[in-house]
């Protein structure tokens, strides 16, 4: 009987010890977490303002490649010319109306 | 005896200490409560400023007329900086003002010689390539902050439509003119701020508390500009003022069904982005903001009212138009000392002709004359959403003589803006009705967009008035002075106008104002464009300078918007 008794509280000594080493352990699995994850989100923050900027930079880009007057100072320096003559097409006249009563007799 | 001495002298220490602590920590806790909170603050939070942008200005097209670019503010950290002052001005001073070295460099020694500050700007706005040449020097003390600087893809062609941005008293950016002054409210947005706690390094902690303070990124406006024709008109007019000898400019294009402004242009213009290094008189927007006499342009507006009122019609006949008026000790000619008797209402508008017109007016009468100006929005703002606008005042009904009835019949005595003078106009374009012209046709934010309909106002003019005064303005340009310079096959509603320019008391017969309003197809108008030159040297007429102009844009704008000639 005394044995046993003395066989639960070691059990239990050993129980409770794994707990705390447990825990001990996670509690410094999580801390390293919480410290590596805070410089991880630094990062990304980082990273994403480099890619607004990059976008920001683009925009730049295409508002001075779009704008008129270097489409027209490049068309120029390519030799491209302003039409000059103009011939306007004014609808014909139809020789023959489209029948419309083709499935009249259905 | 002794121990009592000692039990008092120990209670009274005690005593003292513990008010000195009490009164320490009443010290702390009420009188510098505030500073040490602060201070407890900056140690455990970092707050970071989420600067706005400014909203976007679009074309129709919504290509951007005013866009954001990034920049950098260039500023030196005092206690860092190694080398002498006189050494770093030479050598940042080409970078930072290419212009004017001279004046950049002292300005930088004098700053970099100040001793009761730690932090210094030197300049703002400073391009990424200047940047990467000022890191190339590799000084110590230097650095930037990155910051936003208005950017114009188009250039100077839309300057006085848009305005520019600088800043207020407090340093803080602002719109000043056109659209960015008039809608700074909305373009310019509000800065948030970012609160987070930090770790002793200053590295953010995760689970700490962050407080945010949303910003909120300006409006971007969607305007009526056509980015096209807004060109095409910039262009043009640099070409006419230079063709003709005129020493300034306007030309506005609206769609007279609605009131939206295609294209607004004026010469001489300036930067938007360098706005400080032009005169500040180039800076309001002339078509909306200078007033002129119109001289015979105006003819056909006293002419609709004249026709609205039944008291001519276009074929009645001039009984006074045989040789010159005199009226109130002033002689009134015709521009050419020509006369036509008996000549009809329409060939009055053909040969624009002055007696003809005091005529018309004296049929109309004073009151329906200052009635009918009133109906046409002058001595008012036309309400158009441009920062600049101004109206010069119309007289007031009890102050008109007759020779006052008489000059403003051909379109002299009166003043009024360009837009003014086109928003008439476009009333008998649309059937009679007054319009407001507008310039931005949606605001378009974060919460959604608001849609801006175009104001049509009352009818004015009767339908039937419309058409006949149409006809009148298209045999006008059909069998007028600047027939020649017509586009062959369209059928354009038009009339020429020179007026000469008030100086001191008189009239300057030298210098004069030549315009050109019309609208066209005459039948379904597309646009009606105004043209004004002013002082033209090559010649002082309308029909020789602004309305070959008129006809140029025209030409170009029936191809750019495939308007079919009508014959």
């Amino acid at each position: 009987m005394k044995k046993e008794n003395k066989n639960k509280k070691s059990k239990l000594f050993y129980l409770i010890v794994t707990l705390v080493l447990l825990l001990a352990g996670m509690q410094l699995v999580m801390a390293h977490c919480l410290a590596t994850t805070g410089e991880q989100m630094r990062q990304l923050e980082e990273k994403a303002s480099l890619i607004e900027k990059e976008n920001q930079l683009l925009s730049e880009e295409i508002n001075k490649m779009g704008s008129l007057n270097r489409i027209a100072s490049e068309a120029g320096k390519l030799g491209l010319m302003k039409a000059g003559n103009f011939l306007n097409l004014t609808p014909q006249v139809p020789v023959a109306l489209e029948k419309t009563n083709l499935n009249s007799g259905r | 005896m002794g121990s009592s001495w000692r039990v008092n002298f120990l209670l009274i220490l005690f005593f003292l200490i513990g008010f000195l602590i009490s009164a320490r920590l009443f010290y702390w806790q009420i009188f510098s409560f505030s500073d040490l909170a602060a201070l407890a603050e900056n140690q455990h939070w970092i707050s970071f400023e989420i600067p706005a942008k400014r909203g976007e200005i679009l074309a129709s097209d919504e290509a951007p007329l005013a866009s954001n670019e990034e920049a950098f503010l260039v500023f030196a950290s005092l206690p860092e900086i190694k080398e002498p002052a006189d050494s770093i001005a030479d050598k940042l001073a080409p970078l930072l003002e290419p212009d004017s070295p001279a004046t950049m460099a002292g300005l930088i020694k004098e700053r970099l010689a100040r001793s009761d500050l730690v932090w210094v700007p030197l300049k703002h706005e400073v391009s990424r390539e200047t940047k990467s040449a000022i890191e190339n020097l590799k000084l110590e003390g230097l650095g930037f902050e990155e910051e936003q600087k208005r950017s114009y893809p188009e250039g100077s062609a839309s300057a006085h439509l848009l305005g520019f941005v600088g800043s207020d008293i407090n340093g803080q950016s602002k719109g000043y003119f056109g659209l960015e002054g008039y809608y700074d409210l909305e373009l310019k947005g509000r800065s948030g701020l970012l609160r987070r706690e930090k770790d002793a390094s200053g590295k953010p902690i995760l689970i700490g508390e962050v407080k945010k303070e949303e910003q909120r990124d300006g409006r971007t406006l969607l305007t009526t500009i056509d980015r096209t024709i807004q060109y095409l008109i910039s262009e043009k007019l640099q070409e006419g003022l230079q063709r003709y000898g005129a020493s300034s400019g306007s030309v506005v294009v609206m769609e007279p069904k609605t009131g939206a402004i295609l294209g607004m242009a004026a010469w001489p213009h300036y930067e938007p982005e360098n706005y400080a290094t032009f005169d500040k008189e180039l800076y309001p927007n002339p078509a909306v903001s200078f007033a002129y006499e119109p001289g015979s342009t105006f003819k056909v507006l006293v002419m609709s009212a004249a026709l609205n009122e039944g008291v001519v019609k276009p074929e009645t006949h001039c009984d006074q138009c045989s040789g010159p008026r005199v009226i109130s000790d002033y002689t009134i000619k015709t521009w050419n000392e020509k006369y036509f008797p008996n000549s009809t209402m329409t060939e009055v508008i053909q040969h624009s002709d002055n007696v003809g017109m005091v005529f018309v007016g004296e049929k109309l009468g004073t009151e329906k004359m200052v009635e009918y100006l009133q109906k046409f929005g002058l001595g008012q703002s036309t309400g158009v959403d441009l920062e600049d606008e101004t109206s010069p005042n119309l007289r007031p009904l009890k102050e008109w003589k007759q020779i006052d009835l008489a000059t403003v019949c051909f379109g002299q005595g009166i003043a009024l803006t360009p837009l003014q003078m086109t928003r008439a106009v476009a009333t008998i374009a649309n059937g009679g009705y007054l319009v407001t012209p507008f310039v931005v046709q949606k605001v378009i934010g974060e919460e959604g967009v608001s849609e801006i309909k175009p104001k049509i106002g009352e009818q004015i003019l009767k339908s039937s008035t419309t058409m006949m005064m149409t006809e009148m303005m298209v045999n006008a340009v059909d069998k007028g002075e600047a027939q020649w310079a017509k586009p062959k096959g369209y059928r354009i509603a038009g009339k020429t106008g020179t007026a000469q320019i008030p100086v001191a008391g008189h009239y300057d017969q030298e210098k004069t104002i030549a315009s050109f309003v019309g609208f066209a197809p005459a039948d379904d108008p597309q646009f009606i464009m105004l043209v004004t030159l002013r002082e033209p040297t090559s010649s002082p007429w309308g029909a020789e300078t602004a309305a070959p102009l008129w006809f140029d844009i025209a030409k170009e704008i029936f191809t750019y918007k495939k308007i079919q000639p009508d014959s």
